[in-house]
């Protein structure tokens, strides 16, 4: 430090005398000195706070301060640097104010030369240096006394306080100052205060401590407080006691655990327990005379085996051995022998502390539930042994450890056969990788939940499980086996299948009915049917024979097909279809000969496949086929063929024959479809050939009657005119005779003029349409009857016509009906005196009927069937003129209208006639 | 009132009915000259005034037969309405056929009257005169004003 160059400031606005200190300073020897210089205080003031100055050379006087003033602010700007004060005046007085004001000495100018200047900067520098020295241990020494948890003190000889620290003026409820001059009597209990008084006096006088003594004091926020003391005595300089130094630690955390640990000891219910590994107890707590009947003084005399039960020994010497190198001892159950003899389930924790040779442990009296568990173990055991269901207990290298008598029941193996043996014999072949797995899953503690699994019985039987497994852990939670519980499910599985299996041969069959019913074809009907059925069995092809046209030809293949995608299934289908499938005959051979299902599950061995070398190259290695049955009659044959080795299913051929009988239905009912057809279009022909027929002879008609018309009436014609010229024009020359034939001439000409014309009218309304109107009846009755005056002429005719209605009718053919029927009425009455004619309308029966009715000579109605017969005449021309075509020609006009007609008569007792018209009557 | 005699033509094939004709004719009361044709062709050449009919009197009525050889009526009453000198001539169709389709057909061509000759050869008679007075009294005098 003294080597090295020394930061001077020199503060000093007066150039000469800063010039004398520079030069002073240069020719300093070993002081090496850097100066600096400011005139001013301010100036010096901030050169100060750059820091690297160790004195400053002050002149008091400046042009911006002056005096004691100067100093003190510098001190104020830098109180850390050593200041020497400069002035003129030689002032003892002024010296001493600089220096209480801080300065470190004081040089009056012109009275000082280098060696001075020299020595006083050497002094400042080290007397600061030790000042700092000091602060910073006085400095340490509060923060220790401060922040020691510790009370601490010191006393003088009359026990006064010189100085306590926070801690000891926190329990005397005072600031530290505040203790200073104080006694414990201004704070504690006058007998705490004189104890403590008469040990600090015993100190001084004696010079001997006192240690780590326990006390108990009150502090001032009135806590109670167990403190340990140490008090020592004080020595000056010299050696003198002069007073005593205290230190007082709080205890009381330390002194409440230590009883809470007696009463948990004395009080806990558990044993606890202290023993070595000399095997003698050392210290056990008084609850064990509770639960032996020994008191911890009789335990603690013998060693402590002779409690344990015999057969424990091995097991205790065990536990005493891990315990011995370190290990720890867990819930370890033991049986204790009781006063009475009797032994009671101890569960035991303990540790040893190897240092001290101890071993301490808690023990816990859990012979309760240790019976009801051995209760309840025996129990599952006995539960285990009946179980209908296979329990099973493996290790981990998968060896059986347990059997109970489901097992052996369901595997057949007693448990003598297979404890020992692996699991593996239950396991069908080839499922190691399955066996694997299961136990890489156990072992790490996974539980493997019910599932279903193939298993093996003895004698190799297959057998369905549902079989769920369990870790089996130790004591420690480590995983030592396996429990599996396994239920015999062969039978609920193989009846499920066959349900399934029924389900969807039910679901085969309904889909097929609805297909053959829907189907509009057979060949649709079979289409159908190849993929469902195809899609049932997972067949790749199915394929239809049917009858040929011509059912002589027999059976032959038809197009229908159902092929999953492949070439070689392609080359399989056309070498069918060509005939050159040996297989594909061979099966429909046997088929149509027996009417029967055939099944082909063998390439080997089944005669369907002998010499089918092509259908082999093709990959077929099985087929069947079954009967299209129309009746009993093999219309076709189904034939389906896989890949596969499909096994003979008798179930499924029967479904297959329920198949080929729907599809037989349907081939029943195009053929009755096709009869019928057929029956139509000779129907239909016959219809035809027979309308032709009609039409011609209906042309034939009409020619003929045009020709009646024409021919017959033209003759007639002239026999009547040229006999009534012959009559006129030569009667002179006639004879009587000869005129009276010529007369009937005439009348038999004009007779059958009459028939003629009667019969064309007859064959017109059969020909004509009806020209429907609306018609009054009671308008066109009156026209009639006037018509009919001429007739009635000379005659007492009483005309009684009642309401009659408007219908829908031919007006022109209903007026013909009633003008035969009125005048065939006119003329049976000829023979009354007073002739009644009666036309009326009745309602019945929701028709109008109506009536023609007459009091004239009637008929006898055994007759009546012979009314409407053309030229059926009931009467003697003779008697009633007429051609007996009338009521012909009113009964086609009602037919044609729809209606009927009938009459009612009795010889010489009138008639009536009746008749209705059709249903659009009154429309 | 004095007529010159109403020139009446005869179409018909049958003399027994030209003769019946004849007689219903004289039997009425209008004096006529009657003519007679048996055929269609005849009846045009006559009504045309062609060959051997050039000197022919145009008639007042002509009496037509629907069933004649050669041409038969219905065509001969078509050629008649369709000829713009003929058509004016009243034509009454005689036949013996009243089947329904003479009766339209004939309506058709617009024949002035149509009767069916009854075998009746009074009631023949009766028509003839009917005609007869119809067209010479009643039609010609309204012609005639």
């Amino acid at each position: 430090m003294i080597n090295r160059a020394m930061n001077i400031l020199l503060v000093e606005d007066n150039p000469a005398d800063a010039r004398l200190v520079q030069e002073m300073l240069a020719e300093a020897n070993g002081l090496a000195p850097h100066l600096e210089r400011a005139d001013r205080l301010s100036q010096a003031l901030t050169r100060l706070r750059q820091g690297g100055i160790d004195v400053v050379l002050l002149d008091l006087s400046l042009p911006d301060s002056h005096g004691l003033d100067t100093l003190r602010r510098l001190r104020a700007g830098a109180p850390e640097v050593t200041v020497i004060g400069l002035t003129g005046h030689h002032d003892e007085s002024a010296a001493i104010a600089a220096v209480e004001a801080g300065a470190e000495d004081y040089l009056v100018k012109g009275r000082f030369d280098r060696e001075v200047l020299t020595r006083a900067l050497r002094y400042a520098m080290a007397r600061q240096r030790a000042e700092a020295a000091l602060t910073r241990e006085r400095d340490l020494l509060s923060t220790f006394m401060d922040n020691v948890p510790d009370l601490i003190y010191f006393k003088d000889a009359a026990s006064r306080f010189l100085r306590v620290n926070r801690a000891q003026a926190e329990v005397l409820g005072v600031d530290p100052e505040e203790a200073v001059g104080k006694t414990d009597f201004d704070f504690f209990t006058p007998e705490h205060a004189q104890a403590a008084y008469a040990d600090e006096q015993q100190i001084i006088r004696t010079g001997r401590p006192i240690v780590g003594k326990l006390e108990r004091i009150r502090t001032a926020s009135g806590k109670f407080l167990w403190v340990s003391t140490t008090k020592v005595a004080r020595r000056d300089s010299s050696g003198q006691i002069v007073g005593t130094f205290g230190v007082t630690r709080d205890i009381s955390e330390a002194r409440r655990a230590q009883g809470e640990l007696e009463q948990f000891f004395m009080l806990a219910q558990d044993m606890l327990c202290i023993a070595g590994f000399d095997g003698y107890v050392k210290r056990i707590s008084p609850v064990c005379e509770k639960i032996f009947g020994y008191t911890p003084e009789e335990v603690q005399a013998q060693p402590f085996l002779t409690f344990v039960h015999p057969e424990e020994h091995p097991k205790w010497l065990a536990e005493l051995q891990k315990l011995s190198a370190g290990g720890v001892t867990h819930e370890f159950e033991s049986r204790a022998r009781c006063r009475d003899g009797s032994y009671k389930w101890i569960l035991w924790n303990a540790a040893a502390d190897l240092g001290e040779g101890l071993i301490y442990a808690s023990g816990r009296d859990i012979t309760e539930r240790k019976e009801a568990e051995l209760a309840s173990q025996a129990l599952l055991a006995s539960i285990v042994q009946s179980s209908e269901d296979a329990i099973i207990g493996k290790d981990l290298d998968g060896r059986i450890v347990s059997w109970n008598k489901g097992a052996e029941r369901i595997y057949g193996y007693t448990a003598e056969e297979v404890l020992g043996k692996p699991i593996s014999i239950l396991m069908p072949s080839g499922r190691a990788e399955e066996l694997a797995q299961i136990m890489a899953r156990l072992k790490r503690g996974e539980a493997i939940p019910a599932h279903e699994a193939d298993r093996m019985a003895k004698g190799g039987k297959r057998l369905s499980v549902s079989v769920s497994i369990s870790p089996l852990r130790d004591a420690d939670g480590r995983v030592t086996g396996a429990s599996a519980i396994a239920r015999d499910i062969t039978e609920q599985k193989r009846a499920e299948a066959a349900l399934q299996r029924n389900i969807s041969f039910v679901k085969l069959l309904q889909r097929v009915a609805m297909a053959a019913n829907q189907a509009t074809s057979v060949k649709e009907a079979i289409q159908q049917c190849l993929e469902l059925i195809c899609a049932h069995i997972g067949c790749p092809i199915g394929h239809a024979c049917l009858l040929a046209a011509d059912p002589a030809a027999g059976l032959s293949p038809t197009t229908l097909w159902h092929l999953d995608p492949g070439a070689s299934f392609e080359t399989f289908r056309r070498s069918v279809e060509a005939g050159d499938s040996l297989l594909a005959a061979s099966l429909v051979a046997s088929v149509r000969n027996t009417g029967r299902p055939v099944w082909a599950a063998d390439t080997e061995s089944d005669v369907h496949f002998q010499g089918a070398v092509l259908a082999r190259r093709c990959g077929i290695r099985s087929g069947f086929c079954f009967p299209v049955l129309a009746g009993t009659e093999v219309v076709g044959v189904l034939a389906f063929f896989s890949t596969a080795l499909l096994e003979r299913d008798d179930a499924c051929l029967e479904v297959m024959a329920h198949v080929g009988t729907q599809i037989g239905r349907v081939v029943e009912r195009q053929r009755a479809e096709d009869a019928i057809r057929k029956l139509n279009e000779d129907l239909d022909r016959r219809v035809r050939d027979r309308t032709a027929e009609l039409e011609a002879i209906n042309k034939e008609l009409e020619a003929f009657t045009y020709s009646v018309s024409h021919d017959l009436r033209a003759p007639l014609r002239h026999i009547d005119g040229f006999s009534k010229i012959l009559m006129d024009e030569y009667t002179p020359r006639l004879p009587p005779e000869a005129q009276k034939y010529l007369e009937r001439v005439r009348l038999g000409a004009q007779h059958m003029g009459r028939l003629v014309d009667d019969l064309l009218r007859l064959a017109r309304v059969g020909r004509q349409g009806l020209a429907l109107a609306d018609t009054s009846l009671d308008a066109l009755v009156h026209d009639v009857i006037q018509n009919l005056q001429g007739e009635a002429s000379g005659r007492q005719v009483e005309w009684k016509v009642g309401c009659l209605p408007r219908v829908t009718c031919d007006p022109a053919l209903i007026k013909q009906v009633f003008q035969n029927l009125l005048s065939n009425a006119l003329k049976y009455t000829r023979t009354r005196p007073q002739a009644v004619i009666e036309v009326n309308c009745a309602s019945g029966d929701g028709e109008d009927i109506f009536v023609v009715r007459d009091n004239g000579v009637g008929f006898d109605m055994k007759y009546a069937d012979k009314l409407y017969g053309v030229f059926q005449r009931l009467h003697r021309s003779e008697d009633f003129e007429g051609t007996g075509v009338g009521l012909a020609i009113v009964q086609r006009i009602i037919h044609k209208h729809g209606g009927r007609v009938w009459a009612e008569a009795e010889p010489d007792k009138g008639a009536a006639f009746f008749f209705t018209l059709g249903p659009w009557e009154g429309a | 009132m004095s007529f010159k005699a109403a020139e009446i033509l005869l179409i018909e094939d049958s003399p027994g009915d030209v003769r019946l004709t004849q007689e219903a004719l004289e039997a009425g009361k209008v004096k006529n000259h009657l003519s007679v044709v048996g055929d269609g062709v005849k009846a045009m050449a006559y009504l045309r005034q062609q060959g051997k009919y050039a000197a022919a009197c145009r008639p007042d009525l002509i009496l037509l037969d629907l069933n004649l050889p050669r041409k038969d009526g219905r065509e001969v009453l078509a050629e008649i309405k369709a000829d713009e000198r003929l058509k004016r001539i009243p034509v009454v169709v005689m036949t013996t056929s009243d089947a329904e389709e003479d009766v339209l057909k004939t309506y058709g061509l617009h024949a002035n009257c149509y009767i069916t000759k009854p075998v009746d050869f009074e009631s023949f008679i009766a028509v003839v005169k009917a005609i007869d007075e119809f067209w010479f009294s009643v039609v010609r005098l309204v012609a005639n004003d």
